[in-house]
C-alpha cells in the first residue's frame, strides 16, 4: 500500500472543496438575512440568554480550533514515510493527562457557574412573579395559543402586550404537550396539561422605534411590532402549522386595546390588525390531513 | 511488518456456508454468523431510515411543498429515528461485537450460544412489528421519544403505537439477553493469562455498553408498558390526569444511556484502530478504562438535561447541567489520549484511518455543541430546534456511523477473508464527509434563527435556501453509502485476499484465519499483555514483550 504519495494533496483538495461548499451555503444564509445565532433579542431575559451563549463559544472555539488544528498536524507530519517505521515508544504521561483533565473541568465549572447564575436571574419562580404589571395565561391547544389576561377575555392567535412592561406568563394545555417558542423574547416553556408553568417578558420598548430581522414585522395599525414564533413539540398532524405572534405596542395602544377586548358585543376580531401579508400564522399550505377525534 | 501477510485460500467449508442453504442461517448459533446476521438486518434498517430521510428532505427543500402530507411526514420523522437509534445503529454494534469480542477474548463462541441465537431471532419480530404498524393505518407518529398524552389513546386511537411499545418491548428484551451474553463471556472465557488489564479496549467498551443496557433496558420496557397499559386499560399513568413528565423521566432515564450505548463501543473501535495505523501503543491504557467508566457512571445522571423546559425546579436543573457538562471531561480525555497516541506515530491513512479521523474531527462539534445545550438557559432556546437535530446527528452519524464505517473497513477482510476496495472506500470517505458536513453544519443556524425540529413545512422564505442546500448535500451523502455498498458487493467477490492479518494488528482476532474457523482458534494462544499478538511478533523477532501487563 504506497499510494500516498497524492493523499495530502487530496486533502488540501478536499479542504478547498468543503471551504467552497461552506461559502456557497453562508451566500445564501446572509443574503437573506439569516442570523448566525439567535435572531436580535427583544426582552431581558432574551439578551441574557445570548450573552450567555456568547460566553460560552470563546472557550468553545479555542477548543475547536486546537482540536482540529492538531489533527492536521497529525495529519501531515507524522505520516509513515517507509514501511517498515514504527511510531515513537512513549505511551503516557501523568502530567499531560492532569492537564487535559484539570483544564476542561475549570472550563466546564466556569460554564456551569455563568448558567446557574443567569436560572437564578431570570428562570426562578421569583424572577417570573417580580412584580408583573400584567399576567396572560398561555393555553396551548391542538392547534391554536389562546391568551388569557387579567381582566378576564380570551384573545386567539396573537398575543398583544404593552412594551417595557413585566409580563408574567402562565402555560398550560387543554390536550398534549405544546411549548411556546419566541426566540427573540425568551427560552420555551413547555404547556403540560395538567400543570401550570411560568416565565416572564419584559419588551424593549426600542422595538417600536426599530422593528426589523425576519422574525419580525412592523404592525401598521398600531406602529407596534411582531414578534414571530412557533410552537416548538410535536402535538400532531397540524404541529407546523401552530404559529405564535407576540404584538407589542405602547401603553397607549395597549390600553385602547383591552378596552375594546372588554366591550362585549360588537367585536368578533380576536385581534387589532390582522396583518395577512407578512405573517404566516395563516399556516402554510398543506393542511393537516388527520384530525385527531376529540 | 518485514513481510507481507501471505495471500491465504479462503476457507472452502466456512466460504460454503456464507451461501449456504437457508436452514443453516435459521439454526445457527455461531457467534460469527449470528454477527453477520446482526449487521446485515440492521443494515438493511440504515437503507430503510437513510430513504424516509431523503425523503423528508425534498418535503423540506422549499417552504409550503406537500410532497408528503403532514401526518406522513411525522410517521416518517418518526420511523427514521426510532429505526436508526434502535433497530440500525445499536443492533449493528451488537452484530460487530458478536463477532469479534469471542474472538479478541480468546474464546470459542459466546457463553450462552443459543440465548444469542434466540436474542438475534427477536430482532426481526422487533422491527417487523414496528413496520407492521405501517399497514395497520399509520406507524407511530409522535416522534422516536413518543411522548403522551399525543401516544394515549384519546389522541392517537390507530394502532401504530401499540406496534411501536410491542416492539421495544421485544427490542429491550433481545438487548438485555445480549449485554448478560457478553458481560459472561467476557468475564467467563477469557483466554489463560488474559487478565482485565489485559482486555483490548474495544471489550472494555463492550462491557460498559452491555451494562448500561442491562440498567436501563428494564425502564425504557417499563415506560412502554405503562404507555401500553394507559391505552388499552384506561389507567392514568401518563395521561393528562396523570403524570406526562413522569413518562419522559422513564425514557430518558433509558434514552440518555442509549446515546452512549450507541458511541462507546465506537470508541473502542478507535482505540483499536488508531494504534494500529500509527504503530504506536495507545496512550494512557488505564486512563481510557477509568474514562469509560466515568462517563457510563455519569451518563445515567444526566437525563433531564432533556426536559429543561418542562418546568423543573431551577436547583435540579443545575444539579443535572453539572453532571451533563461534567461527561465532557472524561470524553475529553479519551479524545487527547487518541491524539496524543497518534502523535509521532507511524501513521498509515488507510480507509480505517481516514474514518477514525473523520471521527475526530466532526463529533468534536458535537461534544461542543453538547456544552451549549448543557447550559440550561441557552437549552430553552435551542431545544427541540434544528440545533438540536444538528447536534443530534454529529454525535450520531460523526460519531456513531463515522466509526461504525471505520470498524467496517478494518474488519470486513476478517469476517470474509478479502479486503474492500481502498479506491472505493477512499471515495466513499471523502464524499461522506462532505455530504455529512455540509447536510448538517449549516442546520445549527437554522435552529438559532427559530425553526423548530420536527415540522412537517414552515413559511420562511429566509429559511429555503439553507433548506434547499442541505437537500441537496444531503443526496451527496446518500451516494457515499451506496458507493459503500457497492464496495462490499464488489470486495466480497474480488476483493484483495486478506491473510490472516492484514493490517499488522495487535490483538487476537488477526492471529486466526480469516474468517475464523467455526472454533476461532485452533490452540487459544497465551495472553501477557493486551497486544498479545504484538508481543508474540516481538517475540518471534526477538525483542523484548511490548508490555508487562
Ligand atoms: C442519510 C443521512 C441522514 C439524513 C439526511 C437525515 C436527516 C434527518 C431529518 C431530515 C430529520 C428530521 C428532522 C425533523 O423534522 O425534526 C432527522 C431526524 C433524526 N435523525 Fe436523521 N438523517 C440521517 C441519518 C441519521 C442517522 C445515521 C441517525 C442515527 C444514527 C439519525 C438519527 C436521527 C434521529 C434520532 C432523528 C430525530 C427523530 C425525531 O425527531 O423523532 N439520522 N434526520
Ligand atoms: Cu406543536
Ligand atoms: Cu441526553
Amino acid at each position: 500500500m504506497s499510494r500516498s504519495t497524492s493523499r495530502p494533496l487530496r486533502l488540501v483538495l478536499a479542504s478547498l472543496v468543503a471551504g467552497a461548499a461552506l461559502f456557497v451555503v453562508s451566500t445564501p444564509a446572509l443574503a437573506n438575512g439569516l442570523s448566525l445565532i439567535f435572531p436580535d433579542p427583544a426582552s431581558p431575559n432574551g439578551h441574557n440568554i445570548y450573552d450567555l451563549y456568547v460566553w460560552i463559544t470563546y472557550p468553545a472555539a479555542v477548543v475547536f480550533i486546537g482540536v482540529e488544528a492538531t489533527l492536521l498536524i497529525i495529519i501531515f507530519r507524522f505520516r509513515r514515510k517507509h514501511p517498515a517505521q514504527v511510531g515513537a515508544s512513549w505511551h503516557g504521561s501523568t502530567a499531560l493527562e492532569i492537564t487535559w483533565t484539570v483544564i476542561p473541568t475549570l472550563l466546564i465549572a466556569v460554564i456551569a457557574f455563568l448558567a446557574f447564575q443567569e436560572l437564578q436571574r431570570d428562570f426562578s419562580v421569583e424572577a417570573a412573579n417580580n412584580h408583573p404589571d400584567l399576567n396572560v395565561a398561555v393555553r396551548g391547544e391542538q392547534f391554536s395559543w389562546s391568551y388569557t389576561y387579567d381582566q378576564g377575555f380570551t384573545v386567539k392567535n396573537q398575543m398583544v402586550v404593552p412594551v417595557g412592561k413585566m409580563v408574567h406568563l402562565t402555560f398550560d394545555s387543554t390536550d398534549v404537550i405544546h411549548s411556546w417558542w419566541v426566540p427573540a423574547l425568551n427560552g420555551k416553556t413547555d404547556a403540560v396539561p395538567g400543570y401550570t408553568n411560568q416565565s416572564w417578558i419584559k419588551v424593549d420598548p426600542g422595538v417600536l422605534g426599530s422593528c426589523s430581522g425576519n422574525d419580525r414585522h412592523r404592525d401598521q395599525a398600531t406602529g407596534g411590532c411582531v414578534f414571530h414564533g412557533e410552537c416548538a413539540e410535536l402535538c400532531g398532524a397540524g404541529h407546523y402549522s401552530m404559529q405564535i405572534d407576540v404584538l407589542a405596542v405602547s401603553q397607549q395602544e395597549f390600553d385602547a386595546w383591552t378596552k375594546k377586548q372588554q366591550t362585549p358585543p360588537a367585536t368578533p376580531k380576536p385581534s387589532p390588525s390582522p396583518s395577512p401579508s407578512a405573517s404566516p400564522s395563516a399556516g402554510p399550505s398543506p393542511s393537516p390531513s388527520a384530525k385527531p377525534s376529540p | 511488518m518485514a513481510t507481507v501477510a501471505q495471500p491465504q485460500v479462503i476457507d472452502e467449508a466456512y466460504e460454503r456456508s456464507l451461501w449456504s442453504p437457508i436452514t443453516v442461517w435459521l439454526t445457527t448459533t455461531d457467534h460469527k454468523l449470528i454477527g453477520i446476521m446482526y449487521m446485515f438486518t440492521s443494515f438493511l434498517a440504515f437503507l430503510v431510515a437513510g430513504i424516509f430521510a431523503l425523503i423528508m428532505r425534498v418535503q423540506l427543500a422549499q417552504p409550503n411543498l406537500n410532497v408528503v402530507d403532514a401526518e406522513t411526514y411525522n410517521q416518517l420523522v418518526s420511523a427514521h429515528g426510532t429505526t436508526m437509534i434502535f433497530f440500525f445503529v445499536t443492533l449493528f454494534l451488537t452484530g460487530m461485537a458478536n463477532y469479534i469480542v469471542p474472538i479478541m477474548v480468546g474464546a470459542r463462541d459466546m457463553a450462552f450460544p443459543r440465548v444469542n441465537a434466540l436474542g438475534f431471532w427477536l430482532v426481526p419480530v422487533s422491527i417487523g412489528l414496528y413496520y407492521s404498524g405501517f399497514f395497520a393505518g399509520g406507524a407511530l407518529n409522535a416522534g422516536w421519544t413518543g411522548y403522551p398524552p399525543l401516544t394515549s389513546k384519546h389522541f392517537n386511537p390507530g394502532l401504530g403505537v401499540d406496534f411501536w411499545t410491542l416492539s421495544l418491548i421485544v427490542w429491550a428484551i433481545s438487548g438485555i439477553m445480549a449485554s448478560v451474553n457478553f458481560l459472561t463471556t467476557i468475564l467467563a472465557l477469557r483466554a489463560p493469562g488474559m487478565t482485565l488489564l489485559r482486555l483490548p479496549l474495544f471489550v472494555w467498551a463492550q462491557i460498559s455498553t452491555s451494562l448500561l443496557l442491562l440498567i436501563v433496558g428494564a425502564p425504557l420496557a417499563g415506560a412502554m408498558i405503562l404507555t401500553e397499559i394507559d391505552r388499552q386499560f384506561g389507567t392514568n399513568f401518563f395521561t393528562s390526569a396523570g403524570r406526562p413528565v413522569l413518562y419522559q423521566h422513564l425514557f430518558w432515564f433509558f434514552g440518555h444511556p442509549e446515546v452512549y450505548i450507541m458511541i462507546l463501543p465506537g470508541f473502542g473501535m478507535i482505540s483499536e484502530i488508531i494504534p494500529v495505523f500509527s504503530r504506536k501503543r495507545i496512550f494512557g491504557y488505564e486512563s481510557m478504562v477509568l474514562a469509560i467508566f466515568g462517563i457510563v457512571f455519569l451518563s445515567m445522571g444526566v437525563w433531564a438535561h432533556h426536559m429543561y423546559t418542562v418546568g423543573l425546579n431551577i436547583y435540579v436543573e443545575t444539579m443535572f447541567m453539572a453532571l451533563t457538562a461534567a461527561i465532557a471531561v472524561p470524553t475529553g480525555i479519551k479524545f487527547f489520549n487518541w491524539m496524543a497516541t497518534a502523535w509521532q506515530g507511524a501513521i498509515e491513512f488507510t480507509t480505517p484511518m481516514k474514518f477514525a479521523f473523520g471521527f475526530l474531527a466532526t463529533f468534536v462539534i458535537g461534544g461542543i455543541t453538547g456544552v451549549y445545550l448543557s447550559a440550561v438557559p441557552v437549552d430553552t432556546q435551542l431545544h427541540q430546534s434544528y440545533y438540536v437535530v444538528a447536534h443530534l446527528h454529529y454525535v450520531l452519524f460523526g460519531g456513531s456511523v463515522f466509526t461504525i464505517f471505520a470498524g467496517i473497513y478494518y474488519w470486513f477482510p476478517k469476517w470474509t477473508g478479502r479486503l474492500l476496495n481502498e479506491r472505493l472506500g477512499n471515495w466513499n470517505f471523502w464524499t461522506m464527509l462532505v455530504g455529512f458536513n455540509g447536510t448538517f453544519l449549516i442546520m445549527h443556524t437554522l435552529g438559532l434563527d427559530g425553526m423548530p425540529r420536527r415540522i412537517a413545512t414552515y413559511a420562511r422564505e429566509d429559511w429555503a435556501g439553507v433548506n434547499f442546500f442541505i437537500t441537496v448535500m444531503s443526496f451527496l451523502l446518500a451516494f457515499s453509502v451506496l458507493l459503500f455498498v457497492i464496495n462490499v458487493l464488489y470486495s466480497r467477490k474480488h476483493g484483495v485476499i486478506a491473510g490472516n492479518d492484514p493490517w499488522d494488528g495487535n490483538t487476537l482476532e488477526w492471529a486466526t484465519t480469516s474468517p475464523p474457523e467455526p472454533y476461532n482458534f485452533e490452540r487459544v494462544p497465551e495472553v501477557r499483555s493486551f497486544m498479545p499478538l504484538r508481543d508474540a511478533k516481538l517475540a518471534a523477532a526477538g525483542s523484548p514483550t511490548a508490555s508487562d501487563h
